[in-house]
């Protein structure tokens, strides 16, 4: 396999990212997409060593990036909303990668705020045959929750916060007015229809939270029959799930994203979904167009 | 059909003329390892210095790779070439975690000076490095012909660096079961003996790589280096660490040109603990960019004073534009 680290323009900055090309012709392009300032790496080389067994356990190339301000790419971000995630600055690199590989079968793979963006490229691209969503946050804070949470650094905050009784009775109301957004749900119909979609979750996530696991319960029952087997909620045992600070958690990601991802473009291969390597070369610069 | 190199050759490579560098990627082998590094370069009057950053350790090195960026690019853009890289076991090196050992990093480090050596117009090759990476940058100087080596924070004592380390494991261990397994740092040690590595939040930490953290002490181990020292302590407080303070004094006992030079910053304790503040399901924050403009700007002005120096390389660079006061030992 190879690796290709470049700088790809994006509006006014350039997107630091790394192609990486099996040796034959790529079955498919993996865009692997972290949750953060992570680093296109992520934490541990995962995302580095997710793309060199794609490449040559499954011969899948694949592209990760440094977002705007974060790694080798250029810019600066002082904040990082949750409510605004970068989905342009991977869809640059998705079209980019793309073209450079030749292939239009392309599938996401990505992290807590990457999970979503994921899920929003999956629903937004037609040739995305997968998406792979790792402690996905499907829970948003509710309406009370959020003007808690912007509050807090107010001086009524801080007096709440000083008061024991008033803390006591706040918390509750933070923690629990969560809801899954309907967006989520459109989203995830949308990339239903021409995909698979897997969410990875510990069991510690779905035991702190058992909300989360209700409504992931009950939004799989309410999907249309012929979506329904496409959606998987996999749980591994135990915790350790959030930032990857497991030597197990991180063999069993690559292990499962490896299996979710290669069944998941041998079964589009088989059903003609996308193609892996129609596409023409580029004839200038890569990224232009889908 | 075939990866078009030709095309994807131009991509390598930027240029931003508001800021007046270029950046370029290259895939060197260091110390016998294939990896991704990045120089950066002024678009014009480039100065004869080049600077190579040390990478650190573990969630260190990911926690700090922001600022390494930052600093790379503003000292380009006070003309001099940067080359930064991935050292072993992160990034895009083709290393892994456990192929990580103090021997290994100083070896890339020296091949990272070497490359940049060879750059057009480079004439001195200086090293610079953050906490654990400072402790490389410094060990390299030592046991290499490099005269010029700038230090921020750097780890001095490897064990105290370690025991640290591993505190956070064991701290991981109680956050993640509300329990800790077994008697604590022993365990650990135990794993590594008979297993050979042990898992510290993630990271494999080998045999080979502890015992070598845990023998550096930085004051013993510097021994020759005689050249020109910048050490940036950035604290909290309105003084310079301890360990900061006595690598100072080794240094100029040595005979080095030594600058200390003191940070004062509420952000000082997340230097290399965290890149950014959390607030759930909300936003993050980054928590150093104050930090990262303060020891950016000493160490422009502290360059640019040395170059400008006689055998400095350049005698009439920018002298007046060093504002900031400095001890020389």
């Amino acid at each position: 396999m190879r690796e290709y680290p470049l700088f790809i323009p994006f509006e006014d900055h350039h997107l630091a990212i790394v192609i990486a090309v099996p040796d034959g012709q790529p079955a498919g392009l993996v865009a692997l997409i972290t949750g953060g300032p992570a680093g296109r790496s992520h934490r541990y080389q995962l995302w580095t060593r997710a793309a060199r067994r794609l490449a040559e356990e499954h011969g899948l190339a694949s592209v990760r990036l440094d977002y705007v301000g974060s790694g080798d790419s250029t810019g600066s971000r002082r904040e990082w909303l949750m409510s605004e995630p970068p989905v342009e600055e991977v869809g640059a690199a998705i079209r980019f990668g793309m073209d450079a590989v030749g292939t239009d079968r392309v599938a996401t793979m990505g992290n807590c705020l990457g999970s979503e963006i994921s899920l929003q490229m999956a629903a937004e691209m037609p040739h995305c045959v997968g998406a792979y969503c790792i402690r996905h946050p499907v829970l948003a804070p509710g309406m009370l929750s959020s003007s808690l949470i912007r509050a807090r650094r107010t001086t009524v905050a801080s007096l709440a916060r000083s008061n024991p009784v008033l803390k006591k009775a706040i918390r509750p109301l933070i923690r629990r007015q969560k809801r899954m957004p309907a967006e989520f749900r459109a989203r995830l119909t949308r990339a239903l229809r021409h995909g698979r979609v897997e969410f990875l979750y510990s069991r510690q996530d779905l035991d702190s939270s058992p909300l989360l696991e209700r409504k992931l319960n009950k939004l799989a029952r309410a999907l249309p029959p012929e979506l329904r087997g496409r959606m998987r909620v996999e749980v591994l045992p135990g915790g350790g799930l959030q930032g990857f600070e497991s030597i197990e958690v991180q063999q069993a990601i690559l292990d499962r994203a490896g299996q979710f991802l290669g069944e998941t473009f041998s079964e589009a291969a088989e059903r003609g979904a996308g193609s892996p390597a129609g596409t023409p070369a580029p004839a200038s610069e890569p990224g232009q167009s889908i | 059909m075939p990866i078009d190199e030709a095309t994807l050759e131009r991509f390598r490579r930027y240029t931003d003329p508001a800021l007046g560098i270029s950046e370029e990627f290259l895939q060197p082998t260091l110390g016998s390892t294939s990896t991704v590094a990045v120089l950066s370069r002024p678009l014009h009057s480039a100065m004869p210095l080049g600077l190579v950053m040390c990478p650190s350790l573990g969630t260190e090195q990911t926690n700090l790779s922001q600022l390494q960026v930052a600093t790379a690019r503003a000292l380009s853009a006070a003309g001099f070439p940067v080359l930064r890289f991935h050292g072993r076991g992160y990034g895009d090196s083709r290393a892994s975690m456990s192929e990580f050992s103090v021997t290994s990093a100083v070896a890339e480090a020296a091949d990272a000076v070497r490359l940049m050596s060879d750059q057009d117009g480079v004439e001195r090759t200086g090293i610079m490095g953050t906490k654990f990476g400072g402790m490389v940058a410094a060990m390299a100087a030592d046991r290499t012909d490099i005269s010029m080596m700038v230090l921020w924070e750097p780890v001095t004592n490897g064990a105290q660096w370690m025991r640290d380390f591993v505190r956070s494991q064991l701290l991981h261990e109680i956050v993640q079961t509300g329990a800790q397994r077994g008697s604590g740092t022993q365990r650990i040690r135990d794993e590594i003996e008979e297993q050979g590595w042990a898992s510290i939040r993630g990271f494999v930490l080998s045999r080979e790589a502890y015992q070598e953290v845990m023998a550096v002490d930085l004051l013993t181990e510097i021994c020759s280096f005689s050249g020109a020292a910048l050490v940036v302590s950035v604290s909290a407080r309105g003084r310079a660490t301890p360990g900061v303070t006595k690598l100072t004094a080794r240094l100029r006992e040595l005979g080095a040109a030594c600058t200390e030079e003191l940070v004062q910053d509420n952000a000082a304790g997340q230097l290399g603990q965290r890149a950014a503040l959390v607030l759930p399901g909300v936003k993050m924050i980054d928590v150093l960019g104050n930090v990262a403009e303060q020891v950016t700007g000493i160490t422009i002005s502290w360059a640019l004073r040395e170059l400008s120096l006689p055998g400095g390389g350049t005698e009439d660079v920018a002298a007046g534009s060093v504002e900031r006061k400095a001890s020389r030992g």
